[in-house]
C-alpha cells in the first residue's frame, strides 16, 4: 500500500436527507420535507488512528457509517479513500477554480462514489453494526457466522486452518468453551454474546479499516476492557484504522486519537481527544461532559445542568445555530426567530392564563420564516407581556431587530440568522464564541 | 437455600429459589442459566441486576413475564399479589404483560414490528389493555413519546426510520404508557447519549415516585447503576454472589467478582484497561463449589468443593463467599 496515502478517509460536505412520507395534500402545501440525518459534515480519518464519533442520539452517526460503505447513497458530498494532503489540496483547488474536468478526474480516481474505489474499500473494511440481533443471520450457527466471511475471502489455506482461526477468534472474544458455543444459534445467545459473534466475524478478516458502531455497548466492563485491548493491539501492531461510534465518553477518551461531537446532523466540535476533554469549547460538548454518569452513588446529587428544552426535530431544524434553543450560553446572535418567540410566549403565558385560553390565542400568531418575523394579532395580553419582557436582557429579546405596532397587529422582526461554521483548520467548534 | 428476609414493607414482587434451565430434556445440552435466585423488589424501588455478559440477567428478566422458550425448565416462585407467576396460565399472563408488568427489551429492533408504524404499536397495545377511544389513545401515546424526546411528527414512521437510540426510546415509551406496577428495563439506555440518558433516568425515577412503580434495571453501565439504584444485585454464572445498597456495592464491595467488576469500570480518569482474568464459566457444566473459583485471585481449597453460605453484613448487604464465612 502507498505509504504516503496517510489520509484513510476524507468525508467532504456529506449530506444525507431522507424524504418523509406525507400525505399528498400536506406535501402540496408544505412541499416535500426531509429528515436531515446528516447535514453537511466534513472530517478526515488518518491512517492508523482511532477516530471517534460521539454525540446526540439520532444525530446521524450511524448514517455516516452507512454512507461510508454506500449502504445508503449520500444525498450530496464526497467521500475520498486513501489519499494524502496533496490530493486533498488538488481537489480543493479544482473546486475553487470550478475546474469540472479536473474534479471528475480526481473523483474517478479517489471517490467512493465510484464503483472501482468502493470495491477496494470493501475489501479492506469491516463493519460492526449497532444492533447485533439485526445483523446476524438467524439460521446460521455461531461457527458458520464467523466462518462464512472467512470462506468468502479465502482466509486460511485449508479447511482445518480456517476452523482453527474461527476457534481462536472465539477464544479472543470470550465465546468459550468453544465447543459449547460453536453450534448455537443467535436466538440462544445473550445480547452480549451476539455482539461478540459480530466482533469475531469482523475481526477474522483482519481488516485494515474498521467501522465500529457501539461495538461494546452490550458487554460487561471486564469483557469490554478485554476487547478494547484487543482492538488497541491490532491498531498498534497492524496499523488498523478505526471509526469508533459510541455514547461512552470515557471509552472514547481512552482509545480515540481524535473525536467529533455530533448534534442534529452536524459536527459541532472536532479535535484531539485530549484537548476536547481538557477544554471543551462547544456548549453542547460541555453539556455532554457534565452528564457523564459516574460510577459512584455519592455523586448522584451533583448538578448536571442539563441543556434546556426539548430535543428538536430534524425535519424542521432550528435556524441559525441549531443548538441555540437549548444552549446555556446562547446570545442574541445565535439564530433566534419567530418560532422561539412563539414558544416563549406560549410557555410563559401558560402561567398567567389557562390552557383553553392559550389555545385560542395560538390562532393569532403568524410566523413568517422568510422575513424572520412574527405577527401577533388582537391579543392585548400578549402585547402587554412583550412590552414588559422586551426590557429584559435575554438573548431572545436582544435578538429583536424592530417592533411595529399597527392598530391591533404587532410585528416583531428578528436579525437575519446565521449558522456558525467550523472551519476545518481554524476553529474547533461550530459556535460563534469559540 | 435461604430465602431472604427483607425488613420493612411487603415486597411488590418476590422471586424465590428460582432455577432456570434452557434445553430441558431436549436434544441439546442443558444450560443452567439461573440457579437458586432470591430477589425482592419493593414498591417504588429500583433494583439493578448486574453481572457478566451471559450470566443470566435477561433470562431472569424474561422469566418474570413467562417469555422463555418452550423447553425451558423454571422452578421456584415469582410472587405477585400472592400468585405465583410461573404457574399462571398463558391467558392470565397476557393480561399482566404490558399492563401490570412491562419490559423494555435489550434488542429493540428484534421486538418492534418492522411492518408497523409507531402509532400502530401504541394503538395495538392500548386496544389490548384499555377501552380508550382512538383520540384518547393517540393523545396518551404522543404524551409518552414526548416524555422520551421523540417529536410527534415522527408518529407515523416505521422502526427502520429511526436511529438505534430512538427505537430504544420508543420501547421505553411503550413500556411506560400504561403506568405499569413493575418495569423490567433490560439495557434500556445503552444507545442513548448521556444527556438523553440522564433525562430518561430522571423520568424513570419520577415514575417510581408518582406511580410507585418497581423497577428491575438490568445493565452493564455501572455509571447508570450508581446513579439510579436503591439496591444492586450481582450475578455470576447464574448465581447471586452479592447484594447490597448502591453505596455498599460501590464503596464496600466484598465478593472478589464484584471487586473485579468495579475495578474494570472505564471512567474519565482511567489510564489503563483492566479486566477480570480468565474466561466466563460454562453453564452446561458449571464449576463445582463457588462458580467464580477458577478465576478468583483469593481462591481456597474449599471454594472448589462447596458453594458458600450467605454472609450478612447488615440487613441489606450480603455476599456468598467463603472468605467471609465464620
Ligand atoms: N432509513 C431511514 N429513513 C428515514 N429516516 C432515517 C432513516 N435512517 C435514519 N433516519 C433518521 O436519521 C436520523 C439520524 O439517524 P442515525 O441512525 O444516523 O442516528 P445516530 O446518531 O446513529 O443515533 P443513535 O445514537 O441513537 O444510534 C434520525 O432522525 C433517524 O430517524
Ligand atoms: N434459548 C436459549 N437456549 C440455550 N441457552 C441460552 C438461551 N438463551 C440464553 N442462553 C444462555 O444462557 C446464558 C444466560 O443468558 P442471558 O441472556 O440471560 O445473559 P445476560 O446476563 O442477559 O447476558 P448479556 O449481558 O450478554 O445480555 C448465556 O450463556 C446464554 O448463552
Ligand atoms: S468463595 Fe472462594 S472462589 Fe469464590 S469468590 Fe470467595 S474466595 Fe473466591
Ligand atoms: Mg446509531
Ligand atoms: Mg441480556
Amino acid at each position: 500500500m502507498n505509504e504516503k496515502r496517510n489520509i484513510k478517509l476524507w468525508v467532504k460536505n456529506l449530506k444525507k436527507y431522507y424524504p418523509t412520507i406525507e400525505n399528498p395534500l400536506k406535501k402540496l402545501i408544505k412541499g416535500q420535507e426531509y429528515v436531515k440525518a446528516v447535514d453537511d459534515i466534513s472530517f478526515e480519518i488518518k491512517k492508523g488512528e482511532v477516530f471517534g464519533l460521539v454525540g446526540e442520539s439520532g444525530s446521524g452517526k450511524t448514517t455516516v457509517g452507512e454512507n461510508l460503505l454506500m449502504l445508503q447513497k449520500p444525498t450530496e458530498g464526497q467521500l475520498y479513500y486513501e489519499i494524502n494532503e496533496e490530493i486533498k489540496k488538488e481537489i480543493l483547488e479544482a473546486e475553487k477554480n470550478g475546474n469540472k474536468e479536473k474534479i471528475n478526474k480526481l473523483n474517478k480516481k479517489h471517490s467512493l462514489r465510484k464503483r472501482k474505489n468502493l470495491r477496494k474499500l470493501r475489501k479492506d473494511i469491516q463493519m460492526i453494526f449497532q444492533d447485533p440481533s439485526a445483523a446476524l443471520n438467524p439460521s446460521m450457527t455461531v461457527f458458520e457466522s464467523i466462518l462464512h466471511p472467512a470462506k468468502i475471502h479465502k482466509i486460511g489455506d485449508t479447511k482445518e486452518e480456517r476452523k482453527q482461526k474461527v476457534y481462536n477468534m472465539m477464544e479472543e472474544v470470550g465465546l468459550t468453551p468453544v465447543e459449547r458455543f460453536k453450534d448455537k444459534y443467535p436466538r440462544d445467545l445473550s445480547g452480549g454474546e451476539r455482539q461478540r459473534v459480530i466482533i469475531a466475524r469482523a475481526m477474522i478478516l483482519e481488516p485494515t479499516f474498521l467501522v465500529a458502531d457501539e461495538p461494546v455497548a452490550m458487554l460487561d466492563m471486564s469483557i469490554r476492557s478485554k476487547i478494547l485491548n484487543l482492538l488497541m493491539k491490532l491498531k498498534e501492531e497492524f496499523g488498523l484504522t478505526i471509526l469508533f461510534i459510541t455514547h461512552d465518553l470515557a471509552t472514547a477518551k481512552l482509545i480515540c486519537n481524535r473525536i467529533g461531537i455530533m448534534y442534529l446532523g452536524k459536527i459541532m466540535e472536532l479535535g484531539k481527544t485530549k484537548e476536547i476533554f481538557e477544554n471543551p469549547k462547544h456548549p453542547y460538548t460541555k453539556s455532554l461532559m457534565r452528564a457523564i454518569p459516574r460510577a459512584d452513588p455519592r455523586e448522584r446529587e451533583r448538578d448536571k445542568n442539563l441543556p434546556e428544552g426539548e430535543i428538536p426535530d430534524p425535519i424542521d431544524m432550528p435556524q441559525g445555530c441549531r443548538y441555540h434553543p437549548r444552549c446555556l450560553e446562547a446570545t442574541s446572535k445565535c439564530g433566534w426567530g419567530p418560532r422561539d418567540l412563539k414558544e416563549h410566549i406560549e410557555n410563559n403565558l401558560l402561567k398567567i392564563y389557562d390552557e383553553e385560553e392559550i389555545e385560542e390565542m395560538e390562532f393569532n400568531f403568524k410566523e413568517d420564516k422568510e422575513n424572520n418575523k412574527l405577527e401577533i394579532h388582537d391579543k392585548k395580553e400578549i402585547c402587554n407581556y412583550l412590552e414588559k419582557k422586551k426590557k429584559e436582557d435575554t438573548p431572545l429579546m436582544n435578538a429583536i431587530k424592530e417592533t411595529n405596532k399597527n392598530q391591533n397587529k404587532l410585528t416583531i422582526k428578528f436579525k437575519k440568522p446565521k449558522e456558525p461554521k467550523r472551519k476545518e483548520t481554524e476553529t474547533r467548534a461550530a459556535c460563534f464564541y469559540n | 437455600m435461604n430465602t431472604e428476609q427483607e425488613t420493612g414493607e411487603k415486597p411488590n414482587i418476590s422471586i424465590k429459589n428460582l432455577d432456570i434451565t434452557y434445553n430441558y430434556e431436549n436434544d441439546s445440552e442443558e444450560v443452567k442459566a439461573a440457579r437458586d435466585i432470591n430477589l425482592d423488589i419493593k414498591n417504588g424501588e429500583i433494583v439493578s441486576l448486574v453481572g457478566e455478559s451471559g450470566s443470566g440477567k435477561s433470562t431472569i428478566g424474561s422469566s418474570i413475564l413467562n417469555l422463555l422458550p418452550k423447553d425451558t425448565l423454571t422452578r421456584g416462585k415469582i410472587q405477585l399479589d400472592g400468585k405465583n407467576l410461573l404457574e399462571l396460565p398463558e391467558n392470565d399472563i397476557r393480561e399482566i404483560r404490558g399492563k401490570d408488568i412491562s419490559k423494555i427489551f435489550q434488542d429493540p429492533m428484534g421486538r418492534l414490528n418492522p411492518l408497523m408504524t409507531v402509532e400502530q404499536h401504541f394503538i395495538e397495545l392500548l386496544n389490548e389493555h384499555t377501552d380508550f377511544g382512538k383520540e384518547k389513545a393517540i393523545e396518551k401515546s404522543i404524551d409518552a413519546l414526548n416524555d422520551v424526546g421523540i417529536p410527534p411528527n415522527r408518529f407515523e414512521d416505521y422502526p427502520h426510520e429511526f436511529s438505534g437510540g430512538m427505537r430504544q426510546r420508543i420501547m421505553i415509551a411503550l413500556a411506560l404508557v400504561l403506568n405499569p406496577r413493575i418495569l423490567i428495563a433490560d439495557e434500556a439506555t445503552t444507545s442513548l447519549d448521556v444527556v438523553v440518558q440522564s433525562q430518561i433516568l430522571n423520568l424513570l425515577r419520577d415514575v417510581t415516585e408518582k406511580y410507585n412503580t418497581s423497577i428491575l434495571n438490568i445493565t452493564h453501565n455501572l455509571g447508570v447503576v450508581a446513579e439510579i439504584s436503591d439496591r444492586v444485585v450481582v450475578l455470576y454464572g447464574g448465581k447471586v454472589v452479592e447484594k447490597g445498597s448502591a453505596e455498599e456495592i460501590f464503596h464496600k464491595p466484598k465478593h472478589p467478582y464484584t471487586k473485579g467488576l468495579i475495578n474494570s469500570v472505564i471512567g474519565l480518569d482511567t489510564e489503563e484497561l483492566e479486566w477480570v482474568e480468565g474466561t466466563p464459566p460454562d453453564l452446561v457444566n458449571p464449576p463445582s463449589g463457588c462458580p467464580f473459583h477458577p478465576r478468583c485471585p483469593q481462591v481456597m481449597e474449599k471454594c472448589k468443593k462447596q458453594f458458600p453460605e450467605q454472609t450478612g453484613f447488615n440487613d441489606s448487604h450480603k455476599t456468598w463467599c467463603h472468605l467471609y464465612e465464620s
